[in-house]
């Protein structure tokens, strides 16, 4: 089961970078740290502010950009439009990106459009090498590492080791399950 | 020394004009604070008086308030609270008949002492009222703007004194101009200073440049990825509508109209305060 991280507040509102990084070190505190999945629920918040979005989003996939490793996979849950937009604002200016979910339908945010397309093709192929999207997309192969590298680091694909046809190594890559479950 | 010891605030929401002329003299042992003849206070006169007060006491002056001859300026500012702050560390000139305190929670928040510790919670009510008065596009937008200058109030604008917020929703019945207005006082570093830390701005020495630049997106005295703050105040309400952002400070007044192009005004005036005043004005049509 995907332990949940319910981002809450008594009237919906939060605000201030102090609170952000209250919640940051909270939700840090509360999911296991081998988690392989985990999704953080916003329903309920009416909105937030740049700031808080910024300390509290914007530190974490930052972080989860530069470092590999778990979760493998982050999904965003009970957004409303405005929270949408801010979350949205606060990732673009530092050129992150992040996955919503919204029942079975998954989302980009934040994400170019040539990030989009790929992602697209990334949920219709199920499980695919580097060498599939080039090919399917007619790219090269290191633009298409290129573009499956940053969807991993935003933990909106997975990827797994395995061996190519001739031998050696390659990764598979696949959209990881983020079903919603267990409350962190 | 040269030092301020008398400040006249005069007229209709006195703060928001550059005019505003201290006297001065070598006297550093007081501060007056002549409200007899106001005719209005806003937000940002009455957070403002408080943090003078509280400021000048702090710093080891005997502030005095003379209030507002205009009794229902002076009930008024009663009810917001002034008066409660200003009890123990000013003089007041003359008592107040104050009235049964109605709840007008939904419309107004009377002068609050905000730390970093409570910003959160008071942006919060603040935010609940904006959304239930003003509808969710316009409530929002003005929930995010005054978050902002909370947060800038009690980090870079952090000092052994404190920041004071108030608000205040019109209904236009008597103002003639429906909207809410939120204002916030420090006493920290002020603007310019607070930009001067940074590198890239350490040889700004115009009080009204630093107003300006600091209305810009990006612009911040921090090394981090900041700086977005006031630069979203302006589009958060731009994009629902019309209103205004004053922000006092550095020697300087600026004022931005938040519609459209959103040119920023600002000049030179005495500021007879350190840290930095700001006042939200959202329009309701």
């Amino acid at each position: 089961m995907t332990p949940t991280y319910y981002v809450r507040s008594d009237k919906g509102f939060l605000s201030t970078r102090e609170l952000g990084k209250t919640v940051l070190r909270d939700m840090e505190d509360r999911v296991p740290t081998d988690t392989v999945a985990v999704n953080i629920d916003f329903a309920g918040i009416v909105a937030m502010t740049v700031s808080f979005t910024d300390e509290f989003l914007g530190q974490y996939y930052s972080a989860l950009a530069t470092h590999g490793g778990r979760p493998a996979a982050v999904a965003l849950t009970g957004l409303n439009e405005d929270v949408r937009e801010t979350i949205a604002m606060c990732l673009e200016r530092r050129d992150l990106i992040a996955l919503e979910q919204q029942a079975e339908q998954l989302t980009l945010l934040a994400a170019s459009d040539v990030l989009v397309a790929t992602f697209a093709l990334a949920q219709e192929l199920g499980k695919f090498t580097a060498m599939t999207v080039a090919e399917r997309l007619g790219i090269t192969a290191p633009n298409a590492n290129n573009r499956l590298k940053r969807l991993v680091s935003a933990r909106a694909l997975a990827r797994e080791q395995g061996v190519a046809e001739r031998g050696g190594k390659e990764f598979n890559y696949f959209i990881p399950a983020l079903a919603t479950g267990s409350r962190s | 020394m040269l030092d301020t010891v008398r400040i006249q605030l005069a007229g209709r929401a006195p703060l928001q004009r550059s005019d505003l002329a201290p006297d001065f003299c070598e006297d550093e042992q007081s501060l007056v604070l002549d409200a007899r003849y106001l005719t209005w206070a806003s937000p940002l006169e009455l957070a403002a008086i408080v943090t003078l007060a509280v400021t000048a006491a702090t710093r080891g002056r005997q502030p005095t308030l003379l209030l507002p001859h205009n009794d229902d300026v002076a009930s008024y500012m009663a009810r917001m609270d002034v008066l409660e702050h200003l009890d123990g560390i000013a003089k007041i000139d003359k008592t107040v008949v104050t009235q049964s305190r109605s709840d007008h929670r939904s419309k107004l928040m009377e002068v609050t002492g905000v730390t970093g510790a409570n910003a959160a919670a008071v942006t919060e009510t603040l935010g609940a009222m904006a959304v239930e008065r003003l509808g969710p596009r316009v409530g929002i937008a003005a929930f995010k703007s005054l978050g902002e200058l909370l947060d800038n109030a009690t980090t870079h604008g952090q000092s052994d004194v404190g920041a004071f917020t108030a608000a205040q929703l019109y209904s236009g019945a008597t103002s003639g101009r429906p909207g809410f207005e939120f204002a916030v006082c420090d006493a920290g570093v002020g603007i310019l200073e607070h930009l001067r830390t940074s590198y890239r701005y350490q040889d700004l020495d115009d009080g009204r440049v630093a107003l300006e630049r600091a209305l810009e997106n990006g612009v911040s005295g921090t090394p981090e990825c900041r700086g977005y703050g006031l630069g979203d105040l302006g589009d958060a309400v731009t994009r629902t509508g019309a209103g205004r952002l004053i922000l006092r400070g550095a020697g300087a007044i600026a004022s931005v109209r938040l519609r459209g192009q959103r040119p920023i005004i600002s000049r030179s005036a005495v500021v007879p305060a350190e840290g930095t005043w700001a006042l939200l004005r959202v329009k309701v049509s």
